[in-house]
């Protein structure tokens, strides 16, 4: 049986509309499948509340613009590997945005108010996680947010991120000791209520 | 011997994270996209991808027709020193035309891209000479656009192009103009046209301008599948080296 790829590249020498309609059906699929993963790691990543959706929409659309060239199976290092460069340029321009103005999620604060207890405190405990990813370079904490957080082994970072594996290694001893500093020192910070 | 490097537990896992530690890195675990926004996406995701494959028809007037904008307006001690400049590589690229002409020895497969299109060789290669003035005294072709710029469609129903050098370089100096302003979908444009003429001499540098604005935009696939139709039917051309060297971090 031919992979799927395979089947669209025969099937695109027979029928252009027919081969699109299926290349799309794919990307559907795809979209559906690891939209969260992306999500999950563009927050991480320090892409704003507000922008990660965008962002998301964006990284999976570059990534699958090739979709014909992603082997069946392998599409999440492909996404995340788009995801990854996207969220410098994200980064570039939030920081622009801060610069100009300090804005107010009057949205976000709504729903901080109406949280149960929980979730309130699952909010806070992201806000400062996000904190001290902040203290990481992108490079370290892209590494420490594929192994620790979405549990990817060496090998699929190192495919993520085109990296050696052993490279890999390195970046998560290093992102794993700047991690616990800033935790470290967050921790201090908030003494009184942890 | 190969040394495979064993992975540390996770912090997660681990016995030694302690709490505070561990209470932040389970917070990620709950974060998660909205069920409408993961509704939406695939809809959307799809929309974008369509949008970017159609870039070089809706950009097509715009870019085309402000290149020309650019000729037309340019300097024209400015013109005649960049006709010479071009001049330069048209020579190479007739030289080119015959040798891969002249390695062709089985009927050509016909491919929809311009290295297949049969590159006419001209009919005294001999006496060569840099186009200078005269050739590019000869206007462009005229973008219909440039003269009704809310009717984008209508470039595409330009006439068959006349068989007349100049006009070919006229739209290669078009193509390279858009790339060097990072506009590569234009760029296509100006090739697209350049391939509709009838007999054309050019095709080596089309074929190279070509693989360039397919890379700009991603579009390694194609890009690799004209490099290789083009190298099979050109094995000598000069082109060649440049070509491979495009394509070559996108080859598997």
């Amino acid at each position: 049986m031919l992979p799927l790829h395979a089947k669209v590249a025969l099937s695109e020498e027979a029928s252009p509309d027919a081969a699109r309609a299926e290349a799309f059906k794919r990307i559907r699929e795809v979209v559906t499948r690891e939209y969260a993963v992306v999500w999950r790691f563009l927050r991480r990543l320090g892409v704003p509340p507000n922008d990660v959706d965008d962002a998301t929409q964006i990284a999976l659309a570059r990534a699958l613009a090739r979709s014909e060239v992603i082997a069946p199976g392998c599409e999440r290092s492909y996404l995340m590997r788009a995801a990854y460069h996207l969220s410098f340029e994200c980064r570039r321009a939030t920081r622009r945005s801060l610069e100009r103005a300090a804005d107010v999620d009057v949205d976000q604060l709504a729903a901080r108010e109406s949280t149960p207890d929980a979730e309130l405190q699952r909010q806070r405990d992201r806000e400062l996680l996000d904190q001290a990813l902040d203290r990481l370079p992108t490079e370290l904490r892209a590494v420490l947010t594929l192994f620790e957080l979405e549990g990817m082994t060496f090998t699929e970072i190192a495919s993520v991120l085109e990296i050696p594996r052993g490279t890999v290694a390195s970046r998560l001893r290093r992102a794993r000791g700047e991690f616990k500093r800033a935790v470290s020192r967050l921790r201090k910070g908030i003494s009184p209520w942890s | 011997m190969v040394l495979t490097q064993r992975e540390p537990a996770r912090l997660v896992s681990s016995n030694s994270t302690d709490e505070f530690t561990l209470r932040l890195l389970e917070s990620a675990e709950f974060d998660q996209p909205t069920a409408r926004a993961i509704g939406d996406a695939p809809a959307r995701v799809t929309a974008f991808v369509a949008r970017d494959q159609d870039l070089v028809v809706t950009t097509h007037v715009r870019a085309v027709s402000s290149t020309y904008k650019m000729r037309t307006s340019r300097p024209e001690s400015l013109r005649i020193t960049r006709a010479a400049g071009f001049g330069l590589l048209l020579g190479t690229s007739l030289a080119a035309a015959v040798v891969g002409v002249g390695h062709r020895s089985a009927p050509v497969k016909p491919t929809p891209v311009e290295s297949v299109s049969a590159p006419a060789a001209p009919s005294s290669p001999g006496r060569v000479r840099p186009p200078a003035a005269r050739e590019m005294q000869v206007q462009p072709v005229v973008a219909p656009s440039a003269t009704s710029p809310n009717k984008p469609r209508e470039v595409k129903a330009t006439k068959p192009l006349s068989n007349d050098l100049g006009q070919e370089v006229a739209l290669l100096d078009a193509a390279k103009a858009a790339l060097s302003a990072g506009n590569a979908a234009g760029a296509i444009i100006a090739l697209n046209d350049a391939a509709r003429l009838p007999r054309r001499v050019l095709v080596p540098e089309a074929t190279v301008l070509r693989v360039k604005a397919l890379v700009i935009l991603n579009r390694t696939a194609e890009a690799r599948r004209l490099v290789r139709s083009f190298v099979a039917q050109a094995p000598n051309s000069p082109v060649n080296p440049v070509l491979r060297d495009l394509v070559a971090p996108f080859e598997k």
